[in-house]
């Protein structure tokens, strides 16, 4: 199970009778254990940045565009994907974010992919099995999966 | 060009070429996808399909069918909350659409109605938190709309900004920041 403890926890143990317990960063730093339990472990894909690659506009468009779901307001610049690429889909593991296929004048069978806490443009990963676009990407935080599209 | 029904698949924290997994169920393009941290599912798409299958996410096989969306749709953006599935909009030809619907991943079943998205999405994109779902972009007319849902509840949608670039079909996921 891909799960880690929310971003203020900062490690975790064990305790008989309880849900566990994570170290959680302080005031001026200090390390201490607080109580978890289930409801308060997050899967690890999920972060509170929101990533929007590529599309078409008047062409196939490279831009990426990054949002803080939490909070309302506009999208900011993250980066470019290594070419202008319609219908594609991607998943992460909290840390890297990767896509698959897509639209594009060039490789229809490139995975790409970023840190998603660095802005930055993406770099290439592989390649898919079939080239394809339109395809639906699900991920568990370890796994990235692509399901049909259009060969 | 032929729709397939390949499922390949990648470890994430490495990098290389994927591997196969198996089949959907159903050969299509244009689904939505969405996941717990066990299944993945794969609902609509191409030409208005109502199918919903899943897969197990950590071993590999073939896709199974979970159930119905409310009503068939292709380029149907997907969100969820790793309990909760959410599937917004899509093209019912001639016109785009706005409903939203969800299942619950971990069982099977047929979907039930959300809400409405503010307008008809056509080819919108989605991601989430583990809170919010987020759509964004849209077609025919390149559209920088940004709206959002709270997964957990039902309701239509509200207004959340724009995008650099309106447009549309886009890939769309979340992390860490």
């Amino acid at each position: 199970m891909s799960k880690k403890i929310s971003h203020t926890l900062v490690g975790g143990r064990t305790v008989a009778g309880t849900g566990g317990q994570g170290l959680k960063i302080g005031g001026k730093g200090r390390l201490y254990w607080k109580d978890v339990d289930e409801s308060s472990l997050e899967p690890a894909w999920f972060g509170d940045r929101g990533l929007f690659a590529g599309g078409e506009s008047s062409g196939l468009n490279n831009e990426i565009d990054y949002i803080t779901i939490s909070s309302t307001g506009n999208a900011t610049d993250f980066g470019d994907l290594i070419e202008g690429k319609g219908y594609l889909d991607g998943t992460s593991n909290g840390t890297r974010g990767v896509w698959f296929g897509g639209y594009s004048t060039g490789d229809k069978d490139r995975i790409q992919y970023v840190t998603v806490s660095t802005l930055g443009n993406a770099t290439d990963f592989g390649n898919l099995t079939v080239a394809r676009y339109s395809p639906a990407v699900v991920g568990d935080g370890t796994r990235g999966v692509a399901m049909g599209g259009l060969g | 060009m032929p729709d397939v029904n390949t499922i390949d698949y990648v470890t994430i924290s490495t990098t290389g070429d994927a591997t196969d997994f198996g089949d959907t169920s159903v050969t299509r393009r244009e689904a939505g996808g969405c996941n717990s941290d066990v299944r993945g599912l794969m609902a609509g798409g191409y030409a208005t399909s109502n199918v919903i299958d899943y897969i197990t996410i950590a071993t590999t096989g073939n896709s199974t069918d979970f159930g119905d969306l409310t009503v068939g749709r292709t380029y149907v953006a997907a969100c969820d909350n790793t309990t909760r599935g959410v599937f917004g909009g899509g093209w019912i030809a001639p016109s785009a659409n706005n409903t939203m619907d969800y299942v619950t991943i971990a069982s099977t079943g047929n979907a039930t109605d959300f809400g409405d998205l503010a307008f008809a999405f056509r080819e919108a994109t989605a991601c989430s938190n583990n809170s919010r779902g987020i759509f964004a972009g849209d077609r025919p007319t390149p559209l920088d709309t940004i709206e959002y849902i709270t997964i957990d509840t039902t309701g239509n949608s509200t207004d959340f900004g724009d995008l650099t670039v309106a447009r549309y079909s886009m890939g769309g996921l979340s992390g860490d920041s």
